[in-house]
């Protein structure tokens, strides 16, 4: 069974292999919780008293307090290309959205829901089984072509996220020189992690082509970029579908 | 007639393998590989093709390359003739080219001692192939974030819509 919620501003679609609509329920109702806590666009969220000091870091929640504490660590393992102030005020939207997902995936598998794929807005978590003995086909969207993909993966358990220049309403701002990042127009990272790799995503694209480099040293993730000149580029290890 | 021009060009500590290549309808493609090794001046090995690309080395890039134009590269695999003994031992380079574009780059590297410990941090580099527009049989779309709105319009929204 498949559901489709508009929450933090996009659409998040989860499908459960066998499971019932209180499930769903409890997945979507986490997104809410996030959204209250994390979103930019509601005046009192926590995250807007934090960045306006109405609140102190010690006042904060517990889910808060590990967004900064992970974000922090991300800002230096990326060279500080990953910036929640990036913008000049405090977004940390490029990890809350996949970590969400993360923790909702990491939910239903210790709920018995083993068999499920979670999208939202392009962040993608992937556990078991459509079917049994089938992996999750999971496409990576061609920048140019709306419709088609640039590649396909597939996997049991695999996070996929996604950084691009091509939908509205979305960029990746160079930290060093508050410019929108556009070189690279879809940067793909893959792993087990989706919060990290949404994070090393949105760093690499503000890195520009010299994240292409960047991406192949990173250890436990794998990547495809394309550049906005239609050059495309991965990892040895990406895993694509066979056929 | 033209040809692909290699250029090997090193420092002595380098260790990254940092090649720029200029593709397209023109006429020539410049590569600059770092191997982190001295070359005696003047020494510039030229390529020379050995074979024609079988089809099943470079699928993606059969699939969809374009004809040769006539400002683009000779098809064939070029490697860099002479491998070059360097400071850290001989490496040895070869491009691919199909449909006149550069489809791959592989460098050997000496596996052996210190030499080859050093090589092996050399290595990662993300392999560059034609990018394809495929339809496919997928249970979703990883892509940029879409707005509720865009979603409407999106390849995902018909996937969610076709399971629903």
């Amino acid at each position: 069974m498949i559901k489709v919620e508009q929450i933090m501003g996009t659409a998040i679609s989860v499908e459960i292999m066998g499971a019932t609509p209180s499930t769903f329920d409890g997945v979507f109702a986490w997104f809410r919780e996030v959204d209250e806590r994390f979103s930019t666009y509601k005046h009192g969220s926590e995250v807007n008293r934090l960045a306006r000091g109405e609140i102190e870091v010690s006042d904060c929640s517990e889910h808060m307090r590990f967004m900064l504490d992970q974000t922090a660590r991300l800002w230096s393992e990326t060279n500080g290309y990953f910036d929640v102030y990036a913008t000049g005020r405090l977004d940390p939207s490029g990890f809350v959205k996949g970590w969400s997902v993360q923790v909702a995936s990491d939910r239903l598998l210790a709920a018995g829901a083993a068999d499920h794929c979670l999208n939202a807005g392009g962040d993608v978590r992937v556990r078991g089984n459509p079917e049994p003995g089938q992996p999750w086909r999971v496409g990576i969207r061609h920048p140019f072509e709306p419709m088609k993909l640039a590649w396909v993966l597939e996997g049991t358990d695999l996070a996929v996220a996604t950084s691009g220049t091509y939908e509205r309403g979305f960029h990746v701002v160079d930290p060093f020189h508050g410019v929108p990042a556009e070189a690279l127009c879809s940067v793909t990272v893959t792993g087990i992690d989706l919060g990290r790799a949404d994070a090393l995503a949105t760093a690499a694209t503000a890195m520009g082509r010299k994240g292409i480099d960047w991406l192949a040293g990173l250890a436990g993730f794998e990547s495809a970029v394309v550049t906005r000149e239609g050059d495309a580029f991965r990892s040895d290890g990406l895993p694509v579908a066979a056929g | 007639m033209r040809r692909a021009v290699l250029a090997l060009a090193g420092t002595a500590v380098g260790t990254t393998l940092i090649i720029a290549t200029k593709l397209g309808p023109r006429p020539a493609a410049e590569m600059t590989v770092d191997l982190g090794q001295t070359l005696p001046p003047g020494v510039s090995p030229a390529p020379q093709p050995i074979a024609p690309p079988s089809s099943s080395a470079s699928p993606k890039a059969s699939a969809k390359a374009p004809a040769p134009s006539k400002g683009g590269l000779k098809d064939g695999t070029f490697p860099g003739s002479g491998a070059a003994a360097g400071r850290y031992g001989t490496t040895k380079v070869t491009i691919v080219v199909s449909g006149g574009k550069i489809t791959d780059v592989t460098a050997s590297y000496p596996t052996g001692g210190q030499t080859g410990s050093i090589n092996a941090r050399a290595v990662p580099k993300l392999r560059q192939e034609a990018l394809t527009a495929q339809s496919a049989g997928i249970a979703t779309v990883s892509g940029a974030t879409y707005t509720s709105n865009a979603y409407k319009q999106s390849l995902q929204a018909a996937i969610d819509a076709a399971k629903a």
